[in-house]
């Protein structure tokens, strides 16, 4: 047990700890963390099944983390009771723990002798007197910082109980909504099932590849049956909706025309039992609570509904066809559509409004209308596909032909699309979140204390021979006590009257 | 150049550049000569370069209606600006002239860097208009300005290590160990190398880029350029003083104590600020804006990683009661770790900070 604790409070292993979770959380910021364990094995086709061994896909959550950030707990919290038994004796014990060899020891000192009135220099000082006749005199200032280095560690201590407590307790999750949706919110329990749920999934969907039969994923999958079907049944009966009345952007122009997005806005009510019991508008940094909930504005995203579209014939086409002309029309986004002057029902499948191409693929890049590009199919009247086209903005026209298998008689030009805001709201919970505040507070307390106050005990040692030790010590290094060691020997020598015949003795390690 | 550099804030910030290199040329040379007044003269060009960086970011932040902290440019002037003033307020007693120098090169680089960077000062993303802006990053640059004084300290002490003559046994009995004198010379060696091959990497990089392809000429000028002129000089000093390099610097810097001493007070100094502006009113603006006051963003992870580097400097130091080159050795990897999380992080990871790499 005596090992255990001296190992605890040392400082090595303190020094070891802050050394791993720094390696630990270096690594967490290399490898892309929470993805699926297929992603980690192609991005590090060498090492995936290594990462996701040790669980540093997950890292923050891992055995090898937490275990190194519970032993840095347990350290701090046996530090802070060593720190506290030291800061008590300091603070209400100094004079009675010191000895000789001690103010001899420190490193900004000086012996007087013939100081003729001693006691009138160290008068208001406390004072201890040793059998030998020798007497210690202190006196301290900024007694305050002594506790700043203990406030610190039991901030520390607050603030990770704080963590560990708001991780059992705490959920968050998101919701999406677009104008007019009304978004049930659950009981705490039931979201807290589904976050559970959504852990063990993803949990079993390790365990599912490394080993595909084992035992305990009929358990696994039970459980996560049991809290799906919780959070389904608080869904069915929510604690309130949150009604999405009103999306809008804040875009004012900049002096050279830029649009900039100054904030977006999501006017909701808070609707109970079919009653509207509140209103707000959330926007970035400007969250809104109800109930246990604090809702925050944590996303946005245009969804296009619709695009307008300039449809050209080809030539072969146009020859057939009653007309040439090119038509502007408005294509809904996934619905078919058929036109008089069109022989087919056509129907845009995908649209991206701001597109790059990797990996031979089309990938979003952005919602704004930057660089569009659509997918559309033609059918006929037996729902049978006659052919497809790409659509591209027009400077990109030609660039369908490309991509289409089987091209339709029509050449696409993306001219805009309609859209409608979709507002993404954090949705969170966390009732530890006073607990952590009162850890910061008082490791701000401690670190303001510990180092910008100054710690000064300023020591005098009367011996019987008349011989005097002055001394000073602190939390600052020597060089900066040295002047207060100066002005106590200059007063030293001040007191003992204009008659006195005081001699220094530059002795002192100063 | 847009019509922005030729704002009288432009302008001033180019006054506050010549003032830093001025300041730093005269250091040197009044540290090499023993010229009092020459150190005057450089302690002016410092105090009058951080006044025009300090008017300039003044008519920036009344120009755009924000603090001049929210993308790369303003981050690295800032910066720059903030390490001249507490260099100077720590130097306000204790004259140093070639500390003073030191940071008045990285005010150098840290303003030639900046100007690699968009200068346009546009309206702020929804996610800094919040007054946590002002106190979050104006407390953790000041945090960091100190980092930086105790890395400019840091080096000089290793560079003091390395020269220090071993002397036999007795005579110098704090003379460095073989293994101190390698790891001292692979930081003094190595730390300009490695900012030399960094800045060549980023300019390559920058070249790729077709908006910024066009500023290598002011990269050469303005980073690459000074950064291998005062390797260039260090070298040429170190071989035109061979045999008394060890005398030489033992009279332009101060005992080994007193740089120690030194390096500490500049990171108990910027400790609390850092830890509070960085780390605690980064948790209550994320918890503000984000919903939970911890997320493991790399920019948060990477500022808790600055916290422990210097966390363990203080333990090993008031705890341990280490000295010497290995604690100046922590101080540097600290300071180093301080610019990935300013920067690295920004250019190289993704996270809810990105919008920072502007």
């Amino acid at each position: 047990m005596r090992t255990i604790h001296k190992l605890l409070v040392s400082l090595k292993t303190a020094v070891l700890l802050l050394t791993v979770l720094s390696c630990l959380s270096i690594i967490g910021t290399l490898i892309p963390q929470e993805r699926e364990a297929s992603e980690i094995r192609s991005m590090f086709p060498r090492f995936g099944n290594t990462i996701i061994f040790l669980g540093f896909d997950d890292l923050y959550h891992s055995p090898p983390f937490i275990g190194a950030l519970g032993l840095m707990s347990l350290c701090t919290l046996f530090c802070t009771w060593t720190r506290f038994k030291f800061t008590r004796r300091r603070l209400f014990k100094r004079l009675e723990n010191v000895s000789i060899s001690e103010i001899r020891s420190f490193h900004v000192s000086r012996e007087l002798r013939g100081v003729k009135d001693p006691s009138r220099f160290v008068s208001g000082w406390t004072r201890r007197d040793f059998e030998d006749g020798v007497s210690v005199f202190l006196r301290v200032h900024g007694r305050a910082a002594l506790i700043g280095g203990l406030l610190i560690h039991v901030g520390l201590l607050i603030i990770l109980g704080g963590g560990v407590y708001g991780s059992q307790v705490g959920v968050e999750t998101a919701i999406r909504g677009m104008e007019g949706d009304s978004m049930p919110i659950a009981p705490l329990e039931a979201v807290k099932a589904a976050v559970e749920s959504d852990r063990l999934r993803r949990w079993g969907r390790r365990v599912e590849v490394e080993s595909p039969k084992d035992p305990r994923l009929e358990g696994l999958h039970k459980r996560i049956d049991e809290l799906d079907a919780q959070y389904r049944a608080g869904i069915a009966s929510p604690v309130f909706e949150m009604k999405v009345n009103k999306l809008w952007v804040d875009t004012p122009k900049t002096p050279d025309e830029a649009v900039m997005v100054r904030n977006w806005n999501s006017s909701v009510s808070v609707v109970e039992h079919g009653r509207t019991v509140a209103s707000a508008v959330i926007r970035v940094n400007e969250p809104f609570s109800w109930g246990a909930y604090t809702f925050f504005q944590s996303d946005w995203a245009k969804k296009y509904h619709s695009i307008r579209v300039e449809i050209v014939p080809t030539a072969a086409e146009a020859a057939s066809a009653t007309s040439a002309e090119a038509r502007v029309v408005s294509m809904p986004i996934g619905r078919p559509v058929k036109f008089d002057w069109c022989p087919y029902w056509l129907v845009v499948l995908n649209f991206y409004p701001d597109f790059k191409i990797m990996d031979q693929e089309f990938v979003s890049v952005s919602d704004e209308m930057r660089n569009p590009v659509a997918r559309i199919e033609g059918y006929d009247k037996d729902e049978k596909p006659v052919g497809d086209a790409w659509a591209f903005s027009r400077q990109l026209a030609d660039m369908g032909s490309h991509f289409s298998k089987k091209p339709l008689p029509y050449r696409f030009v993306v001219i805009d699309g309609e859209t409608d805001n979709e507002t993404g709201l954090q949705v969170a919970s966390n009732p530890s979140v006073p607990i952590v505040w009162l850890g910061c507070i008082l490791m701000t307390m401690g670190l303001c204390l510990a180092f910008y106050v100054t710690y000064r005990e300023e020591w005098a040692v009367l011996k019987p021979d008349g011989k005097m030790i002055l001394a000073v010590g602190g939390n600052r290094p020597p060089i900066m006590l040295v002047p207060a060691l100066e002005a106590l020997v200059e007063t030293a020598m001040h007191v003992s009257g204009p008659d006195g015949t005081s001699v220094v003795e530059k002795e002192g390690k100063s | 150049m847009n019509s922005f550099a030729t704002s009288p804030e432009s302008m001033l910030f180019a006054l506050a550049l010549f003032a830093y290199l001025f300041s730093f040329v005269a250091h040197v040379v009044a540290a090499g000569l023993g010229r009092e007044n020459l150190y005057r003269f450089a302690r002016l060009a410092s105090w009058g370069g951080a006044t025009a960086g300090t008017i300039a970011l003044g008519l920036r932040w009344q120009a755009s209606g924000h603090p001049p902290l929210s993308n790369m440019y303003e981050s690295l002037v800032t910066l720059a600006t903030f390490t001249v003033w507490i260099t100077l307020a720590f130097t306000r007693s204790t004259p140093f002239g070639i500390v003073e120098g030191g940071t008045a090169v990285i005010a150098v680089l840290m303003t030639g860097i900046a100007s690699l960077f968009p200068q346009e000062s546009s309206p702020l993303v929804p996610a800094l208009q919040s007054y946590w802006l002002h106190v979050h990053v104006a407390v953790a640059f000041l945090g960091e300005s100190c980092f930086a004084l105790a890395f400019a300290l840091s080096y000089l002490y290793c560079f003091r290590r390395l020269v220090t003559e071993s002397g036999t046994t007795g005579e110098n009995a704090n003379a460095p160990t073989a293994l101190e004198r390698q790891v001292c010379a692979f930081l003094v060696w190595g730390v300009p190398l490695g900012f030399i091959g960094s800045m060549c990497l980023l300019m390559m990089r920058m070249n790729e880029n077709p908006e910024t392809g066009g500023k290598w000429h002011t990269m050469l000028a303005w980073v690459i350029g000074p950064a291998i002129l005062a390797s260039v000089a260090l070298v040429v000093g170190m071989y035109l003083l061979r045999g008394s390099v060890g005398k030489t610097t033992e009279r332009i810097l101060p005992s080994e104590e007193r740089l120690d001493e030194f390096i500490y007070r500049a990171i108990a100094l910027g400790y609390p600020l850092y830890t509070v502006g960085a780390i605690i009113f980064g948790m209550v603006w994320a918890n503000k804006a984000w919903g939970r006051y911890w997320g493991w963003d790399p920019k948060e992870t990477w500022a808790l990683i600055t916290f422990l580097v210097y966390s363990i400097y203080l333990h090993v130091r008031l705890t341990k009661g280490w000295r010497g080159t290995w604690t100046a050795v922590l101080s540097l990897v600290g300071f180093l770790v301080t610019l990935f999380t300013l920067f690295g992080v920004n250019l190289l990871l993704s996270g809810l900070h990105s919008y920072a790499a502007r």
